[in-house]
């Protein structure tokens, strides 16, 4: 193995060494280095996102294909050290006022990181899975971190018990994708199914097709036939493990209990980077290994995301718990993504990955607002707590209402953009039941984010809820995903360009 | 035209006002507050009259920078001022204008002062920018953001449930609409590549007339269903009585002159795509008028001030609608301005006699009020008689050529004209109504002051008073606008100039008709429709005058005799109640029986949050877990793998 294939991992080395590094500066430094950790943390998502702007002079596929370096994987890797070091940034007050750990929260932290960043640049269903097992390993405990609250311990359990199922799932779909192929790797995959499809249109056309020696290459030792069931069966399986991971319906069961148990700043990471993770494997499973079966998962991504949105909306409107409230929304915002994805097209994979970047930024600012109210023991979580706010803390309370309006999707926000760009190429795909369905669902949506909004400026609060000063690390956050998200809104051509590179990357060379 | 307009400073200054409002007004005086917001849409007012007058032949854009520049897909930040931008930017800054220097007397003793004006200020930037783009995408800007203002402000007294729940219905009505809008505009884009009207309108007029229904027919549709919903069509109409709960300048400026106008503005910008869509210009005829006509005969049975002037705004717009319609966009324009006068005016009247009243608004409950506010009377009646389009007043110019142009359009007919005909007479009549009960008659009010009804402020509110000048002086040069406004319309029949058709001409130039189809002007027929329509008008007034005011107890026996007619208009037809059941009560049963408590585990287990709370010893927790929901859950997963699995295979075999 020559040496310059270690450059290609180089972001997910330098995240693994920071993170053993910070966690024994954890252990072994008294209570107050948390500040030391926590800039350790900082400087080493700094360093790995360094490593990966130099790696775009280094493209190609590394590892014996198994791992890429391409638009796609860059694109995905720039999100999760955003998403990391904003959660870093704005769980510090959280983590003193409950009494956390710091350095093992930020490691777990950065090596879910790190499995993030497998899953976006994995060319091998074998390497997905790796990367989805430890970027889920270190989301469990992570869920689990508030050890001596029994919700947080109970979801922590709960997603658990329930990934590992889903994960089997997933581990199955690969078993029988590399039996109707025999390859677990994606772009082989792809080649191999164009050339069986390739032949099946061929011999329906009565003409003979002599081997050649490229079919008879070590590439084509495909099936003679197309193997249609095991290819559904294998594509169903996959589709499970992942619709779990991103809490598509009918895959979301799991979502509202383990949102609301999780530490919040592990909520906002959960409903952000390991989701938009596993968008990133769902992205290249489908769209590169399993491009020729698209007409028959289409159909499933147009049900799941019909679900989702409505699910997802419908069950919202009678939260009174913000996270919980929250947590349906991200299943009804999986649901907007996965409305562009049936389009399967640049613009579809494209407006994917805008939302996913309009939905970080977005949805870590309404977390960080619901983790600074909270409180200690997170005990201001209700809907009514929030009475008054815009009286009593302006600041946060516009914050607030920036995300809000960006998540309802009223233009210059990144979450109108975000839907713009999923309507759009929805109807360029012809998907007008789909859109006019996603149509309803934006209007239906508007209603449980305008009821915070009507509690914080219309409402008299019914019990005191205290509030505690920002702090320069969570003012300083807020600022940014206050400020990413009016500029997703009105200059969103860089994102913009980089999510259309990187979707041409993906469905063009795939 | 050369020189450089800076049209953005036109939204801008109000947007300034607005922020300078909401961050310091809170610590400022009700006096600075006032003034930052007045001043801020002065300023505006001023802008857009130079803008007025620079105006050439040519439209005139200015672009400022490149919003969105994907591959397949781009956007500007661009202004575009043409007649039609222009006077739509006049009506919006000058009769704002006035409605925020009413509101600085009006919400004196409210609280919220600074809000309130942050709020109107805020809508002003919103609906410039709406009027101002340059394009489609930019116009939905401005379209959002009035929806998001107007939502604030009928919410405005939010202590009372019913408003905060009618800006909710607003909000998530229109959004239904927008959507359409939004999908329009997508298909705008896939059919001319490009949304800037510069480039949109040329290219739509240069396609030929679709004789079937075609991509332009699709856009035009679902820009009517924008429409519909911004300026409270049918069937989209049902949120606009009750956004009358928000505060009255409020109503006047967004419910009533501007905001709900936007419909109209947005068809007739797209005149060029509809004139060549001519099966979705008939929808747009059919709908207002429908909702012209429907709209007025709930009017007439009302009994809410504000409410009888929402179904009359509702009414009004359909007029314009109708106009548009049948092709006579000018005609629509001219009658979204003089209607943006008198409602103002109308409304602004109605708040005055509210606030003389204490807040009440039953018009059953009023009487005689002409002896107590005279200058409220005598604007209200000039609005009144323009609103009935009597001649010589303003609504008269611009309702007669509606009416003249849905009769001899070729894309008119007889029909459009009846319901034009009889709606203008019930207009006449149940205006009247309002009029004669509201201010004469005996006064009931007295009666009631004297037994001391008005409990809730009887210091302020002893015997019903004028306004303050600063309330008063608006409605008098409303009402000088509401009388002479028209006359710049003066068509070439009556001898005048024909002025405000030929002003706008260049904006319409698209949307011309095919020469073949020019209407030919027999002056002998336009005036005995003329005159028909004042008949009916002057018939409609001398109808209340006698039901209200000489024979009142006529009103009640005709109310008696046609008990079953009249309770279905009064109960509006029942829409409500039936949009509620077919499409509220639905989601609300799924999401709440089936998702909420069916599938939501805190709904059902209540005992989540308490145990969240408590730490209980790891035994019990997970025995409670192994016989909670964890396995339902998981069971869920399987049930979703099985039907997708015996899909994905039913497919294949």
């Amino acid at each position: 193995m020559p040496a310059w294939n270690l450059t290609a991992i180089l972001p997910e080395a330098i995240l693994t060494v920071v993170g053993i590094v910070v966690m024994l500066l954890g252990s072994f430094s008294s209570q107050n280095q948390d500040r030391g950790c926590r800039t350790v943390t900082l400087m080493g998502l700094a360093g790995a996102t360094v490593a990966v702007v130099a790696q775009r002079q280094h493209q190609g596929a590394f590892f014996d294909g198994m791992f890429l370096v391409d638009p796609f994987g860059i694109f995905f890797h720039l999100l999760f050290f955003l998403i990391a070091a904003l959660v870093v940034l704005s769980s510090a007050d959280y983590l003193q006022a409950e009494k956390l750990t710091v350095g093992e929260f930020y490691t777990l932290l950065l090596f879910g990181t790190v499995g993030m960043g497998l899953m976006a640049s994995a060319n091998d269903l074998i390497l997905s899975f790796i990367g989805l097992e430890i970027s889920s390993l270190a989301s469990y405990v992570l869920v689990g971190f508030r050890r001596g609250v029994a919700s947080s311990s109970e979801s922590a359990l709960k997603y658990f018990l329930l990934g590992s199922f889903a994960t089997a799932f997933f581990l199955y779909g690969i078993a029988l994708l590399f039996g109707a192929t025999g390859s677990t790797r994606l772009t082989q995959i792809q080649e191999i199914l164009r050339n069986v499809s390739g032949r099946a249109t061929a011999g329906a056309a009565g003409t003979v097709l002599l081997p050649t020696p490229s079919t008879l290459s070590s590439l084509a030792q495909g099936p003679e036939q197309f193997p249609t069931a095991l290819l559904g069966l294998a594509a169903s399986l996959l589709f499970v493990g992942l619709a779990f991971k991103v809490s598509a319906a009918p895959f979301q069961v799991w979502t509202p209990d383990v949102y609301q148990g999780a530490p919040t700043p592990v909520t906002a990471f959960l409903s952000t980077g390991p989701k938009a993770a596993a968008f990133a494997v769902f992205l290249r499973v489908f769209l590169v290994g399993l491009e020729q079966t698209a007409d028959q998962w289409s159909a499933l991504l147009w049900v799941s995301a019909a679900l989702s949105m409505f699910i997802g909306n419908l069950a919202a409107l009678w939260q009174s718990n913000m996270k919980r409230l929250l947590a349906y929304s991200s299943i009804a915002h999986a649901g907007y993504m996965l409305v562009a994805f049936t389009a399967h097209s640049v613009d579809g994979t494209s407006a994917v990955l805008f939302y996913l970047v309009a939905y970080a930024v977005m949805n870590l600012g309404a977390f960080l607002v619901v983790t600074h109210l909270g409180n200690r023991g997170e005990r201001y979580v209700e809907m009514d707590d929030y009475a008054g706010l815009g009286y009593r803390s302006p600041l946060l309370a516009a914050c607030l209402t920036i995300f809000l309006l960006s998540l309802i999707g009223i233009p210059l926000t990144g979450g109108f953009l975000g839907k713009f760009y999923v309507f759009r190429s929805a109807l360029q795909a012809d998907l007008i039941g789909l859109t006019i369905l996603s149509v309803v669902n934006s209007a239906i949506a508007a209603y449980y984010y305008l009821r915070v909004m009507v509690a914080m400026y219309m409402n008299a609060p019914e019990r005191p809820v205290p509030l505690e000063p920002v702090s320069s690390s969570v003012g300083v956050t807020l600022f940014i995903c206050a400020g990413g998200t009016l500029w997703l809104g009105v200059f969103p051509q860089s994102i913009l360009r980089l999510a259309e590179n990187a979707a041409q990357w993906l469905l063009g060379a795939g | 035209m050369e020189s450089n307009l800076q049209l953005w400073l036109i939204p801008t200054v109000p947007l300034l006002g607005a922020l300078w409002n909401g961050l310091w007004g809170k610590r400022s005086s009700e006096r600075a507050v006032a003034s930052v917001a007045v001043g801020a849409v002065a300023v505006s007012f001023l802008l857009a009259l130079r803008a007025f007058f620079a105006l050439g032949d040519a439209p005139y854009l200015e672009s400022y920078f490149s919003w969105i520049a994907a591959a397949s897909f781009q956007a500007h930040f661009n202004f575009y001022l043409d007649p039609l931008s222009a006077v739509m930017a006049l009506i919006v800054t000058g009769v704002g204008l006035l409605i925020h220097i009413y509101a600085v007397g009006y919400m004196s003793q409210e609280g919220g002062y600074y809000r309130f004006f942050c709020y109107m200020n805020l809508f002003l930037f919103f609906m410039l920018t709406l009027v101002l783009a340059g394009n489609y995408l930019l116009m939905f800007v401005g379209w959002e953001g009035v929806g998001l203002c107007s939502y604030l402000l009928i919410g405005f007294y939010f202590r009372r449930e019913d408003a905060a729940d009618a800006g909710k219905k607003a909000f998530i009505t229109t959004r239904l609409g927008d959507f359409g809008f939004l999908i329009a505009l997508l298909m705008i884009y896939s059919t001319f590549e490009s949304l800037n009207y510069s480039e949109v309108l040329p290219a739509a007029a240069s396609l030929p007339v679709e004789s079937t229904a075609g991509p332009l027919t699709v856009i035009c549709l679902l820009l009517l269903v924008g429409a519909a919903g911004k300026s409270a069509q049918v069937p989209l109409y049902v949120w606009l009585p009750d956004a009358m709960l928000g505060p009255t300048p409020v109503s006047a400026l967004i419910h009533a002159a501007t905001m709900v106008t936007a419909g109209v503005y947005i068809i007739a910008r797209s005149s060029a795509l509809y004139v060549h869509a001519p099966q979705a210009l008939f929808m747009v005829a059919l709908v207002g008028g429908i909702t012209a006509f429907y709209a007025a005969t709930i009017g007439i049975v009302q009994t809410d001030i504000k409410r009888i002037l929402a179904y009359s705004t509702i009414s009004q717009i359909g007029y314009m609608v109708m106009a548009c319609g049948v092709a006579a966009f000018s005609a629509a324009i001219f009658h979204l301005m003089t209607h943006a006068f008198f409602k103002a005016l109308l409304f602004l009247g109605a708040g005055s006699v509210i606030h003389a009243l204490g807040g009440e608004q039953d018009i059953r409950k009023m009487g005689g009020l002409r002896h107590y506010l005279p200058r409220t009377y005598w604007s209200f009646l000039i609005a009144c008689l323009a609103i009935a389009a009597l001649p010589p007043f303003s609504g008269f110019f611009s309702k007669d050529p509606i009416l003249w142009e849905a009769y001899v359009s070729p894309y008119g007919g007889i029909l459009f004209w009846l319901l034009g005909i009889l709606t203008a007479g019930i207009t006449s009549f149940y205006i009247f109504r309002l009029f004669f009960l509201t201010f004469h008659g005996h006064s009931k009010t007295a009666v009631a002051t004297s037994s001391g009804i008005h409990v809730a402020e009887p210091a302020h509110h002893g015997v019903p008073h004028e306004s303050p000048p600063i309330m008063t002086w608006p409605l008098m040069i409303l009402a000088a606008l509401s009388l002479a406004g028209g006359w710049v319309g003066i068509p070439a029949l009556w001898r005048g100039g024909d002025h405000w058709n030929l002003f706008l001409a260049p904006a319409f130039r698209l949307a011309a008709l095919p020469t073949e189809h020019a209407v030919s002007h027999d002056a002998a027929t336009e005036i005995i429709f003329t005159l028909a329509s004042i008949l009916v008008s002057v018939a409609g007034i001398a109808l209340a005058y006698l039901l209200y005011c000489r024979r009142p107890e006529l009103a009640a026996a005709a109310a008696a005799r046609l008990r079953g007619l009249h309770t279905l208009v009064l109960n509006k037809y029942y829409v409500d109640e039936i949009y509620r059941s077919l499409f509220v009560q639905p989601l609300v049963v799924v999401s709440r029986e089936l998702l909420w408590k069916g599938m939501d585990a805190a709904a059902i287990d209540g005992s989540f949050q308490g145990l969240a709370n408590r730490t209980r010893r790891l035994g019990d927790r997970v025995r409670r877990m192994q016989s909670g929901n964890i396995r339902s859950y998981a069971g869920w997963v399987v049930l979703g793998a099985i039907l997708l699995i015996s899909f994905m295979v039913g497919l294949a075999s």
